[in-house]
């Protein structure tokens, strides 16, 4: 049972971003970003990712910064931590549905050391795949594993591991995007565009790419907003869903909309479906049955230790007419 | 009742200050000069041959300095309960054979844990897999797997017991019904892992910190593994981060690895599991399927009950043939009825064995007979909490499977909770909301506190205390009891001091070193309140006679006239003539030609099945959302009877410890398998209640005087999870009508029931 021991691998700890993209290149895809190491650590432990080159991030100034520019918007760079996210008076004040996202991750010693761009870039989780290597020795790999089968879905042809961040449902819906780096110089890249819906390898990040921050547009008035999660014990676990609204309502119908979930796919959902046939709409409860419908229809379930499929899919539709209610109040 | 100065009082735990300030030490962190780290190799086959094992490769690893397997053992089997040789049939470590996924196959030590890890890599060992069998049901057809030649069928145990005439009873019933309860396996979860730390000294004799329950059985069942002399054998329990039974097995592989790797290395070594080791190897519950049949007269009047119980016992024996024969005698406590019969089973399986956990197959049949006696009151249009008052058991009663109530205070319990829980008016809540549904369901219990026998052969008592008395008025107490976070070694020196007018602060107890300490059974059974606790008075009297003897002569009174109050003992009556504590220790002395004061006490129980028994009622009130299942509990009013709760605080302690793990085992906590593998082996995966799904409780003592408990006092570290379950199994039918015979309580099955109802 070595499920306790980090494998034998070298650590390094540059100041600067262009240190980090030479070590990249050096050692390409032998290579794995540390930010918080909450959720990284432990994949090294379990050997869910095995890598000889470990690179902390969190001793790189910039990337430690928070900041806000009523034009440009948020910045919130790649090292710093979901506490720093939610004691921000910005994020109190201009971006409450981020707030509650973020304080929706897990509890406190998490949220102290995980970061927000370590939650975007959070693997995809599967009850069989997040076990440690003894565990594995009872049973052939899979696909994830390079192996090529699927104890989920049996007899599936890919992976359906489900995309996991807790804060990147309110991201999406506040059309946030990322600041990434590479050797051809920084790039931006609309979050909902940064995943892949393959739950093996869930992210648009090759082994030269480095998110350096994430960046959110200016707030703008009228619109109203709201954040659930919802898991098994409350905020431990990892979400059966976690579902973000942003809407803009006249009084006789909806002006626009934004839906996004996590934790009901391979990749994030922004919910078009549901958002399109809304639009123009007053908010009945004829209406919200039918977007209900809609959204679910937009995601893909699936079973797992402790949810089945059909609590999973009930409580979308729930926690979709519940959040609706309470942003309109 | 009669008031007392430290019993019955709101005492802080001796230890607090040390155990919150992180001071306490327990196995882990307890280093020795040289030491080694020990790590064991595990089976990943659910049953196999061990064809060969090289161990070449990992003993050349720097660092390395022993790696033992089977072949290095004295090959003797072990099973806590050694009266019945059919009982043990496990080696510490696997020969030849391995019959679970984490089955101890080898260990090794070595300098840092990062070469020990490296080193179980390089372990070779050459399986076949043999065909493995993990269901109880196919376990038991002809033509499966044999996964010992001495069980054939793979019956592991079975019990039958009968009282009276079921099968005539029945027909004069108006109701009878019969149901079938299914449980999962669930897992103690302690918070401190399984940790040894063993050294031999060069005279061959062994010393071994370890977490365990039972530090005697540990001393007897080495001795038998290792082939020495038990008395060359020193355990020594620190501190210890709870059992919950899961360490009370005699004895552990990690014990007998630590040991053997020291002998071979010639240098101490320590094992400490991981967690993940914890919830893929270690015991854990017996899932149970449990037939049951209760028939009842029109008024509710339970007359006759048969009921049959598989038990998915897993690998080994561990004490489940216990739990085979207790899931036939516990559903017989709260209710009285004249004819009984039980047939149990327990069935070997391919996975990791199950031994005994909390309540100790209580909650299992508790559940069944909660749900069931629910679903009678309703069919006869009974008030739940009417029922249960007319059938509790009585003082001076005795119960199908011959437990002689000589306290009960269940009746009270159950007026108590229902009015202070509002029952009557709340169990009729409307039900009208499509979103929500309230309800409000109850739980009953009955346990006894501490069985009356040894599970091995021994002419020691049950328990026994020595007090010594020092010459600065303090006094040690020594004590083979085991606080493993229970709080024993507070309550006995609350007892000793009472007894003595001494502050508590003046008693320092030694718990457990089998060096120094007494045998005693250990922490299990719900026995150490009352028979440590008891040893502890009688050893305190032995200690009290000693010196009014003496400080009688000196004022010329009679013995029985003298009181000892406030570190002082005088005349009744006369409070100015007295002699301070330290002086009539120094006087003592000084008449027995300087030897020191040393006295001792034990205590037997009775009754080999108990000398007494807790009683609960514990109603529970949930909310259900009928959209999702999602399943909340709102709030329990629990009511008590422990006797004389010696320590108020230390007993609520027990009570929300008891809803905490309850809850989890009605709603959340699952262990699952697949091909003999435990599917979620971390916290992430076995879903145990955070703090803030705690719901709000009220507790009640209700105080009885119990003849055989120290100052009147009974259990509450088990009796009080078996209403748990139930109460809200019975509150989400109230809430929803569904009706829940297989645990855990999933919101899968809410919603399918809700499903099933409609159509
Ligand atoms: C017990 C437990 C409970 C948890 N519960 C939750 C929960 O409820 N909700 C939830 O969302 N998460 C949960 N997590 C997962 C995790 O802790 C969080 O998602 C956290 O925000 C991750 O941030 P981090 O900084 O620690 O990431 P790290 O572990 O440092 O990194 C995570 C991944 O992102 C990559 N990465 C990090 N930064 C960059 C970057 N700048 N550029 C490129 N790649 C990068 C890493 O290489 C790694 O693959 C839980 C984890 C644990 C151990
Ligand atoms: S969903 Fe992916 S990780 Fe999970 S078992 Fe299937 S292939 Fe493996």
């Amino acid at each position: 049972m070595n499920s306790n021991r980090l494998p034998r691998l070298k650590y390094h700890s540059p100041k600067t971003i262009e240190e980090v993209l030479k070590i990249k290149q050096t050692f390409a895809d032998d290579t794995v970003i540390l930010a918080g190491g909450t959720d990284v650590i432990p994949m090294l432990k379990r050997r869910n990712v095995s890598c000889g080159h470990v690179i902390n991030i969190k001793r790189i100034r910039p990337l430690k910064q928070i900041s806000f520019d009523e034009k440009e918007g948020l910045r919130v760079g790649a090292a710093v931590t979901l506490r720093e996210v939610a004691d921000h008076p910005v994020i109190s004040n201009a971006y409450p549905l981020m707030g509650k996202a973020v304080q929706s991750v897990a509890y406190n010693q998490i949220r102290n050391m995980g970061t927000l761009v370590g939650n975007i870039c959070v693997d995809n989780k599967c009850t069989y795949f997040n076990q440690s290597a003894f565990w594995w020795q009872s049973r052939p790999d899979c696909f994830k594993r390079d192996g090529d089968c699927c104890y989920v879905i049996k007899g599936g042809k890919q992976c359906y591991a489900l995309s996991a961040g807790d804060t990147v449902s309110a991201l999406i819906a506040l059309e946030a995007s990322l600041a990434i780096v590479g050797p051809e110089g920084e790039q931006r890249l609309p979050l909902e565009d940064f995943y892949t819906g393959d739950g093996k390898k869930p992210q648009k990040l090759d082994h030269n790419g480095l998110v350096t921050a994430v960046l959110i547009p200016p707030p703008i008035s009228g619109w109203k907003d709201g954040f659930l999660k919802k898991s098994q014990r409350g905020s431990v676990d990892f979400a059966i869903a976690t579902l973000s609204i942003r809407l803009r309502n006249n009084g006789t119908g909806l002006e626009d909309v934004r839906i996004a979930l996590n934790g009901v796919s391979s990749k994030p959902i922004r919910a078009k479906g549901a958002e399109q046939y809304l639009m123009g709409k007053p908010l009945d409860d004829e209406t919200i049955s039918e977007a209900a419908r809609i959204l679910l229809g937009e995601t893909t379930p699936l079973s797992s230790i402790g949810t089945s499929v059909q609590v999973r899919r009930r409580t979308i539709e729930a926690m979709f007419t519940d959040l609706i209610e309470t942003i309109e109040g | 009742m009669k008031e007392y100065r430290l019993i019955g009082k709101r005492l802080p735990r001796i230890d607090a200050r040390d155990k919150v300030k992180g001071r306490a030490l327990y196995t882990d962190d307890i280093s020795m000069p040289g030491m080694l780290y020990g790590l064991i190799l595990r089976s990943p086959y659910a049953h196999a041959k061990i064809v060969k094992i090289d161990t070449s490769r990992a003993l050349k690893l720097p660092g390395v300095k022993a790696v033992v397997t089977g072949e290095d053992t004295a090959k003797v089997k072990f099973g806590v309960i050694s009266r019945s040789r059919k009982f043990i049939d496990e080696y510490p470590l696997a020969v030849d054979k391995v019959r679970f996924i984490g089955e101890e196959v080898a260990a090794v030590a070595a300098t840092d844990p990062d070469a020990a890890m490296e080193a179980l890599d390089l372990i070779e060992v050459e399986y076949q897999e043999l065909p493995a069998v993990f269901d109880p049901e196919e376990a038991q057809k002809p033509g499966a797997p044999q996964i010992h030649e001495h069980a054939p069928g793979n019956i592991s145990r079975e019990h039958h017991m009968k009282k009276g005439d079921p099968d005539r009873a029945f027909k004069e019933c108006d109701l009878v019904r019969e149901d079938t309860f299914t449980t999962q396996s669930a897992i103690h979860a302690y918070m401190e892992p399984r940790a040894a730390l063993a050294s031999w000294d060069l005279t061959d004799k062994l010393m071994v910190y370890t977490s365990t329950q039972t530090p005697y059985y540990v001393q007897q069942h080495l001795g038998r593994t290792l082939g020495m002399n038990p008395d060359n054998i020193r355990i020594i329990k620190p501190f210890v981060g709870g059992g919950f039974g899961g360490k009370s097995d005699g004895l552990s592989a990690v014990e007998f690895s630590a040991a053997l790797l020291s002998k071979h290395a010639g240098r101490p070594v320590k094992i400490v599991c991981s967690r993940d080791e914890e919830f893929t190897a270690a015991r854990r519950k017996h899932p149970a399927s449990i037939t049951m049949k209760t028939g009842v007269k029109k008024d509710g009047t339970i007359v006759a009950r048969q009921s049959r119980a598989i038990l998915d016992g897993g690998a080994y024996c561990s004490l489940g043939p216990l739990t085979t024969v207790l899931m036939g005698t516990f559903q017989t406590l709260p209710f009285r009825f004249e004819h009984f019969q039980y047939d149990g089973y327990r069935i070997y399986t391919n996975k990791p064995p199950c031994g005994a956990m909390r309540g100790h197959g209580g909650p299992q049949v508790h559940f069944a007979q909660d749900a069931q006696l629910d679903m009678i009151a309703e069919e006869l249009d009974l008030d739940p909490v009417e029922m249960a008052l007319k059938n509790g058991l009585k003082t001076g009663d005795e119960s199908a499977a011959g437990f002689k109530i000589v306290s009960s205070g269940f009746a009270e319990c159950l007026r108590k909770v229902s009015e202070a829980a509002d029952w009557q008016d709340k169990k009729r809540t409307e039900k009208n909301d499509p979103k929500k549904a309230y309800g409000i369901g109850l739980g009953c219990g009955g346990f006894p506190s501490g069985a009356g026998f040894y599970f091995n052969k021994t002419t020691s008592a049950h328990s026994s205390v020595i007090i010594k008395a020092g010459e600065g008025g303090g006094l040690s107490v020594l004590t083979g009891a085991s606080d493993i976070g229970q709080g024993s070694d507070s309550v006995v020196c609350q007892i000793v001091a009472e007894v003595l007018g001494l502050p508590i602060e003046d008693i320092h107890i030694t718990s457990a070193d089998t060096e120094i300490t007494p045998p005693d059974m250990g922490t299990y059974s719900s026995r150490v309140t009352v028979a440590a606790g008891n040893a502890a008075l009688n050893a305190a009297k032995a200690a009290r006679e000693a010196l009014f003897k003496v400080v009688a002569d000196k004022f010329e009174a009679s013995p029985d006239d003298l009181l000892a109050e406030e570190q002082k003992i005088f005349v009744k009556g006369s409070p100015e003539i007295y002699t301070s504590f330290v002086d009539a220790v120094n006087l003592y002395q000084k008449k027995n030609q300087g030897s020191p004061l040393v006295v001792k006490g034990s205590y037997n129980s009775p009754d080999p099945l108990s000398p007494t028994y807790s009683f609960g009622a514990y109603i529970c009130e949930v909310e259900v959302d009928l959209r999702t299942g999602e399943l909340t509990v709102l709030r329990y009013t629990v009511g008590h009877d422990c006797g004389q709760p010696l320590n108020p605080m230390s007993v609520e302690g027990q009570i929300e410890g008891c809803i905490s793990m309850g809850m989890g085992y009605a709603i959340s906590e699952d262990l699952r398998f697949d091909g003999g593998q435990t599917l979620n082996p971390s916290f992430l995966g076995y879903a145990m209640p955070t703090a803030n799904q705690m719901p709000k409780i009220e507790i009640t003592h209700v105080v009885t005087d119990d003849p055989h408990g120290p100052f009147g006092a009974k259990e509450t570290g088990e009796g009080s999870l078996d209403p748990v379950a139930p109460a809200i199994v019975n509150a989400v039918y109230n809430a929803t009508g569904v009706r829940i015979k297989d645990l855990p309580i999933t919101s899968g099955k809410i919603l399918q029931g809700l499903k099933d109802k409609d159509r």
